[in-house]
């Protein structure tokens, strides 16, 4: 199995001028592809700073992050934003939908900053609604629509250019129990078909009963790297975390 | 109040761009309103002051020393209800030559009054340098005319066309406050005074008149003036009367200049305030939008609801009142060059610099405005519970679904162009503020470059009515030998021959210059001038009058009066409307010789073969009877009053632009700050920063185009009521030259100015929202 995304000793401070500790410090992982990986910790631990750097909306201070074989610190903000359009689909807590665009509008945006051929693109996203089953919404406003419902908009339009890489901040934080259960029973089956998933979550039982593996930060550090035992083969060349000297 | 004030404070920091935004834009909008409003209260003032501090004349009176004799004159303030009066003075026209002139020895036409002292009762004549005449021999000139044409203290006058030719040495200056500048128009002629014995010996028996200038208990009105003059009439031997002016017409004539500014400055004034206050309702809209939260905090603090308004409206007063304290000293300083114009003219020291009341009414209409302005929506603000503008400032904002045209929706546009277009209708009735401040803009652009293209071409017109070359006849060359000699110049293509004669209309006090052709003048650019009806045709009778004549009279195109032409009473008839603005009635010649069949043109209007040198010719007439022809050559030369409005036209369309792009500005601002949340999602899902800026750009590009659509109909309609209404106020209507400046090929480019202004407004937002980062965005909501 290849690795998908590599962390090498990275840091992220924000500089909000009361000199604090880094959100991020020192943090050296890797994901290799196909990988359902959920990010646990607990309220600024550093969870969201991670995935916004792996989904390049965010440069470290120090270190290197590569994705899909490109240092994204090198890359200027235009190829990021191509990167992101390309490489990622990221699915946010509070679904972030625009309000001004339907549904399928919605969805098929990333695809449009693409500049993919129309027909191509449409019976993508076609396919991807009747995936989430929610063919039926596609004219609707999300104003219009549940917690459930918008959620799986958002994961149509992540999935719309085929990323290898589904990024997942607190999908389910803001949704019913039983929307929740619903949103990561869809992921897992995603990751299932071979999306590599990175997941942010503080919900062990959500994270243990999906995830093939959960990485724990603490204070902007990796304080935990467990993999679980799936019904599938374990691949066998994964690298292990890489925990600083003074951390062991 | 210490709690409201503090917070409206710690706002105006907090938003400094925005509170920036208010200074610069009531900057602008206060300095023209004050500027405007000093020159409405200030222009007027040096002659009102010169008029009451030398006994002005309400009304002159000439009379005919051939119908009249000075003691008949005696009874005539009696008649006309004076309260006092000075005179009578003996004048005459003379044509004079300059001996020591630099520039050859021009000719001028002066009328010479023989007054023993400049002192009298009314019309004081206030001495500017020099002595008053004490001998025959000397002479008096008029100090603007003086300056004009550099004549100085010694320097000689020569009257041509009296036997012996006697030399007028000019001895002394002085002002005479219903002086007129020493012009190219065929109807200028400036006062001089001599010795009353030296007007007896320059006349030598014909052309004498008598002056007298009469004051009233009060400055009268039209309807009075026409009374007493219509008594005087009756009372005085027929013809006696051969013309009289009156203090409004001097006043009038007096500030026309200043009244072309002031309508501009009053205009543009009020329409920059409109796009100011417009900005302003955006910001606080917005202001109001983004600070929910906050506002529901304060709320729960303890903020009543008028607190809470007063808030809002500090925080906009604030930054205005400091756009007053730059922008009222800014419009007083600049007012001071067109004041102190004004009363150079009249040798007087400028007025005091400041005119408070101007300044206090900008500020007062101004914080009025700011106040109206942002008080509106701050009521919606004021009025909601604190639990929900706390609910409704930290929920996850959504924009408000606006369906945007199927049609827009569905165009295979470039996403980023279409999101833009679509954002553009998101908030209609911001939209509508943004299009509305661009449309101003566009509106002053469409007005100033009419107004720049007009006032060359009137100018020009206006040089060609007095032909390529001007000839004044003195006896005793004959019209005859005249025409002769201007016709055997092999330059010239035709001759106008002109006379003026004084047209008395009914229902108006002052009889009406009048110029009667012998010959078509229409290619001489006449035609330009006819606003309505027809030209002259043959038939005795026919005339064209000014606006202000037929107003006055209540006479209309078609109407026919009994008028006075030369003494003589004549049927008329009103073909046409003329826009002289010269002459009060154009005549034909057949309507002149009917009243007086003796006479003879004393003007000839030249119009000379293309290429020709007209200073060749003039030179060559002038040759041919140096002494009693007096050419003036036409040049189109630089006209500093024309140059005066356009220089204000340009300014007033910069600030103007500018505050349109400025108020795109703020509101770009105020929409990318709002939509940061929805910028950074669609950063996170793939858009660049250039598509960002691009769909920033398209929907502030949207808004400039349909202002520019809007504008161009605005200014064109705008532009003719200002060319109206400053072609009223000097008492003629826009000749149909004025309107033929904006034709489609002009207002095509001149639509594009809208979108110019809104892009250039919104290029800092959009650069601005596609720096912004993504991560922060998100992490911050």
């Amino acid at each position: 199995m290849t690795t998908l995304v590599e962390l090498t000793q990275v840091t992220k401070t924000y500089d909000d001028g009361a000199g604090g500790r880094p959100a991020l410090d020192a943090v050296s992982l890797a994901i290799g592809s196909g990988e359902f990986t959920a990010i646990m910790g607990p309220s600024g631990s550093g969870k969201s700073t991670l995935l916004n750097l792996v989904a390049g909306l965010d440069r470290p201070s120090a270190g290197r992050v590569t994705v899909a074989g490109e240092d994204l610190g090198r890359l200027s903000e235009a190829r990021l934003a191509r990167f992101r359009r390309s490489e990622v689909g990221f699915v946010f807590q509070f679904f972030n939908l625009l309000g001004n665009l339907t549904v399928l509008e919605n969805v098929l945006l990333p695809a449009q900053l693409h500049s993919g051929r129309p027909a191509q693109v449409g019976a993508r996203a076609k396919e991807l609604l009747a995936r989430l089953d929610i063919t039926g919404l596609a004219d609707r406003y999300p104003a219009r629509l549940s917690g459930g419902q918008q959620q799986r908009v958002a994961i149509a339009r992540a999935l719309i250019n085929r990323p290898p890489l589904l990024l997942a901040d607190e999908p389910t934080g803001a949704v019913d129990t039983h929307s929740g259960e619903q949103i990561m029973e869809l992921i897992e089956g995603l990751n299932r078909e071979g999306q590599t998933v990175l997941l942010v979550t503080h919900d062990a039982k959500l994270a243990t009963r999906h995830a093939g593996r959960v990485i724990t930060l603490i204070d902007g550090r990796v304080d935990d790297d467990t993999r679980f035992e799936s019904s599938g083969p374990v691949p066998e060349s994964l690298v292990t975390v890489r925990i600083p000297e003074e951390q062991r | 109040m210490r709690a409201v004030f503090a917070k409206a404070w710690s706002e105006v920091r907090r938003r400094r761009l925005q509170s920036a935004v208010i200074v610069v834009m009531v900057t602008l909008a206060s300095a023209t309103i004050t500027l405007g409003l000093t020159l409405l209260h200030e222009a007027s003032s040096p002659y009102d002051r010169a008029f009451q501090g030398q006994n002005g004349a309400h009304l002159k009176v000439f009379y005919d020393a051939g119908k009249v004799a000075p003691d008949q004159l005696a009874s005539t303030p009696t008649a006309l209800a004076a309260s006092s009066f000075a005179g009578p003075w003996p004048d005459v026209y003379a044509t004079v030559q300059h001996r020591e002139s630099a520039q050859g020895q021009p000719r001028y036409q002066l009328d010479l009054v023989g007054r023993d002292s400049p002192e009298a009762a009314v019309e004081a004549l206030r001495l500017t340098s020099g002595r008053w005449v004490q001998a025959p021999g000397e002479i008096v000139v008029n100090h603007s005319f003086a300056k004009q044409n550099r004549i100085h203290l010694g320097d000689r006058l020569v009257s041509l066309h009296t036997a012996g030719k006697p030399v007028l040495t000019v001895v002394g200056e002085a002002v005479d406050i219903d002086q007129t500048s020493a012009g190219g128009s065929i109807a200028t002629t400036q006062r001089a005074w001599v010795l009353p014995t030296q007007v007896t010996d320059l006349a030598a028996g014909s052309g004498l008149g008598y002056e007298m200038a009469y004051r009233f208990p009060s400055a009268p009105g039209q309807p009075q003036l026409q009374g007493g003059m219509a008594r005087l009439r009756d009372s005085l031997p027929a013809g006696a009367v051969s013309g009289s002016l009156n203090h409004l017409a001097m006043r009038e004539a007096y500030n026309v200049t200043n009244q072309f500014l002031l309508t501009l400055l009053i205009a543009f004034g009020i329409i920059a305030l409109a796009a100011s206050l417009a900005t302003i309702v955006n910001l606080v809209l917005g202001t109001v939008l983004a600070g929910y939260r906050e506002i529901g905090i304060i709320k729960a603090l303890g903020f009543t609801p008028w607190q809470v308004v007063a808030t809002l409206v500090a925080g906009m007063a604030i930054p205005a009142l400091a756009g007053c304290a730059v922008g009222i000293p800014a419009g007083t300083a600049l007012s001071l060059p067109l004041v102190s114009q004004v009363a150079q003219r009249l040798d007087l020291p400028s007025p005091p610099a400041v005119s408070p009341l101007a300044g206090l009414l900008t500020l007062a209409g101004i914080l009025l405005g700011v106040v109206a302005a942002a008080a509106l929506p701050a009521l919606r603000a004021g009025r909601m519970s604190p639990v929900a503008a706390i609910t409704a400032g930290s929920a996850p904002r959504t924009t408000r679904a606006w369906r945007a045209p199927r049609r827009l929706r569905h165009q295979r546009l470039p996403r980023p162009l279409s999101l833009g277009a679509e954002d553009a209708f998101a908030r209609p009735l911001r939209s509508a503020l943004t299009v509305l401040a661009v449309m101003v803009g566009v509106t002053t652009i469409v007005v100033a470059f009419a107004m720049r293209e007009a006032i060359p071409k009137s100018l020009s017109t206006t040089s060609r009515l007095n032909g390529d070359v001007s000839v004044t006849r003195g006896n005793p060359v004959s019209d005859r030998q005249a025409m002769a000699i201007l016709n055997g110049q092999p330059q010239t293509q035709r001759v106008v021959a002109v006379s003026q004669s004084a047209v008395t209309v009914p229902g108006l006090a002052d009889p009406v210059d009048g110029l009667a052709f012998r010959d078509d003048p229409r290619d001489l650019g006449w035609s330009a001038s006819l606003v309505r009806g027809r030209w002259l045709g043959e038939m005795p009778g026919e005339v064209l009058l000014t606006r202000r004549v037929l107003d006055q009279a209540h006479l209309d195109v078609g109407s026919t009066f009994d008028g006075l032409i030369a003494g003589h009473r004549l049927r008329l008839r009103v073909v046409g409307e003329t826009a002289s603005l010269d002459f009060g009635a154009l005549l034909a010649w057949s309507t002149l010789t009917t009243a007086a069949p003796d006479t003879q043109p004393d003007r000839y209007l030249v119009q000379l073969r293309p290429g020709s040198n007209a200073d060749d010719v003039g030179a060559a007439v002038q040759a041919q009877e140096p002494d009693f022809l007096t050419v003036t050559v036409s040049h189109v030369g630089p006209d500093s009053d024309g140059d005066a409005i356009n220089t204000l036209m340009s300014v007033l369309a910069i600030i103007l632009g500018l505050i349109a792009a400025v108020g795109v500005f703020s509101t770009m601002l105020l929409h990318v700050r709002e939509r940061s949340r929805d910028n950074a999602i669609m950063k996170a899902v793939g858009m660049s920063p250039k598509q960002l800026l691009i769909m920033v750009m398209t929907s502030s590009a949207v808004l400039g185009v349909i202002g520019g659509l809007l504008g161009i109909p605005a200014g064109v309609r705008t532009y003719h009521t200002l060319v109206t209404h400053l072609a009223r106020g000097i008492g003629i209507s826009p000749p149909p030259f004025a309107f033929d400046v904006l034709h489609p090929m002009t207002l095509y480019p001149l639509a594009l100015t809208g979108l110019a202004i809104a892009l250039a407004g919104a290029l800092l937002p959009a650069r601005r929202a596609a720096r912004n980062r993504a991560a922060e965005t998100l992490r911050s909501e």
